[in-house]
């Protein structure tokens, strides 16, 4: 079963919505570990494992959940920029803070 | 406060490798960040997420996180470092299984390819990053996320030397619109209530910097630069009650002989956080004055300040009648003059209004060598709604 007929299963019809976020998931999981398009080259961002991907469209109230593994998102490192994410720490224990300086 | 809090509580765990601490921080300009944590003496990574794409609706919050990415308690609670240490540090989880859930960005094509373009293509072109977040919001215009983020595009933007007339409002109608779309999200609210009135505000948002900046430098550091400045509305205090300073001054110019700037010398524009507002409820008004690069054109310091005059009608209130840029020490200058003031309308208030405004300041130019004390109308844009 591939992503699209999962993703209309989970949410019971494709609606016009369903069907964006669904390409851009599989946008993110290039089969075959085929290039990114240019558009997302370098978005790390949107690059999860399959087996993990579930959309938000599912979303709770909180994106955080016990239990979750963490979004695999890449973020621009406050030090120099470069893309950053948390499974870059695997391997150790974490405290994330998500913060504003205010 | 809570972050320095966990810093100070787990520092021997740090320096002993059995904790990594990690930072996400949620602002439009992440360089205050750095700034903070300078200030507070946190040296852990910071991960920038301005544009929220972890979706939190609220800051701060703070995750445990296993060897494996996988998240094990939520908010744990500071006094019970011992359950932290059992429960966490000392346990060696297991890897966990396919079925483990992680949840995604919920994105359009278009919203995917202008937040990477935001992020990630640091030479592109502002125009093209917010002309992408325009396609973005076409292809979802109920989008809340989008919205919010096009916002952020825009102030950035605005922030640039890139910007556009009009980004600031526009920056700020995306984020009404998102948090019209939800107005539980309480990262978008406070993106308003950063520039917006003092009677909206939770707290003063940036005003540990001055006290910031003076503790480095007393231990010997440099405070870390911000590329932009934080200003009074990001400084102030919140208010219950909308204050009026009564040191009032008659109107700066009563006659309508001094010579006109139409625009030409000093681009003005004025924007207003919220852009509507309730009856009885306040806005802030930020005014921008850049003086006009094409024409040298440049402040004279030498002669009196840049002042901003403001009429209400009968009911309205404002916490300053007049307000004033002092010129700066050296002779002449070209920044950026900003003036901010906030407008109270009466409960009765209802539509749109056009309250006239001028500014006076005395402007040289070097193309023909003009220099003199000018006048410009600048009118400030009210919406009451019901």
């Amino acid at each position: 079963m591939d992503f699209l007929e999962r993703f209309g299963h989970a949410c019971g019809m494709f609606s016009p919505r369903a069907v964006a976020v669904a390409s851009v998931v599989a946008l993110a999981i290039p089969a075959g570990g085929a290039a990114l398009p240019a558009s997302i080259d370098g978005n790390a961002a949107l690059l999860v494992p399959e087996e993990v991907a579930t959309s938000s469209a599912q979303r709770r109230d909180s994106p955080f959940a016990v239990g979750d593994l963490f979004p695999d998102l890449a973020f621009p490192s406050l030090e120099d920029g470069t893309p950053t994410r948390l499974s870059d720490f695997r391997g150790k224990k974490v405290m994330l803070h998500v913060f504003a300086s205010w | 406060m809570h972050v320095p809090g966990w810093h100070e509580a787990t520092k021997e765990w740090q320096e002993a490798g059995d904790l990594q601490m990690v930072g996400i921080i949620q602002e439009q300009h992440p360089d205050r960040a750095r700034l903070f944590m300078q200030w507070k003496e946190m040296d852990w990574p910071i991960l920038i997420d301005s544009l929220d794409l972890l979706e939190t609706t609220v800051v701060p919050m703070t995750l445990l996180i296993d060897e494996h990415g996988v998240i094990r308690q939520i908010q744990p609670p500071r006094d019970r470092l011992d359950e932290l240490r059992a429960n966490f540090l000392d346990v060696a989880f297991e890897a966990p299984d396919a079925a483990a859930g992680s949840l995604l960005p919920e994105m359009s094509d278009a919203a995917t390819e202008a937040v990477s373009l935001y992020l990630w293509d640091g030479a592109v072109d502002p125009n093209a990053v917010v002309g992408a977040f325009e396609r973005a919001v076409d292809a979802d215009a109920e989008h809340g996320y989008t919205l919010f983020r096009t916002g952020v595009a825009y102030r950035w933007r605005y922030d640039s030397e890139a910007v556009q007339p009009g980004d600031f409002q526009r920056a700020v109608h995306y984020w009404e619109r998102a948090l019209s779309v939800d107005p539980n999200n309480y990262i978008w609210r406070r993106r308003i209530q950063q520039y917006g009135p003092r009677l909206a505000k939770p707290y003063s948002f940036y005003d540990w910097v001055a006290t910031a900046r003076r503790e480095i430098s007393a231990r010997g550091g440099e405070p870390s630069p911000l590329v932009v400045e934080p200003g009074g509305a990001e400084f102030a205090q919140p208010q219950r009650a909308f204050t009026v300073d009564e040191a009032g001054l008659e109107p700066p110019e009563m006659d309508d002989r001094i010579y006109r700037d139409n625009g030409e010398y000093v681009e003005v524009e004025a924007t207003m956080v919220p852009s509507a507002i309730a009856p009885g409820a306040s806005t802030r008004a930020h005014l921008s004055f850049v003086p006009n690069e094409a024409i040298k054109a440049h402040w004279n310091n030498e002669v009196d300040d840049l002042i901003f005059w403001v009429e209400v009608p009968a009911g309205w209130q404002l916490d300053r009648r007049a307000v004033t840029v002092p010129n700066p020490p050296e002779t002449v200058s070209n920044e950026t003059r900003r003036v901010e003031l906030e407008i109270k309308a009466p409960e009765d208030a209802s539509g749109r209004y056009e309250l006239p405004g001028y500014a006076l300041y005395y402007v040289c130019e070097d193309v023909n060598g003009i220099c003199l004390y000018r006048r410009q109308d600048v009118s400030l844009v009210v919406e009451v709604g019901g």
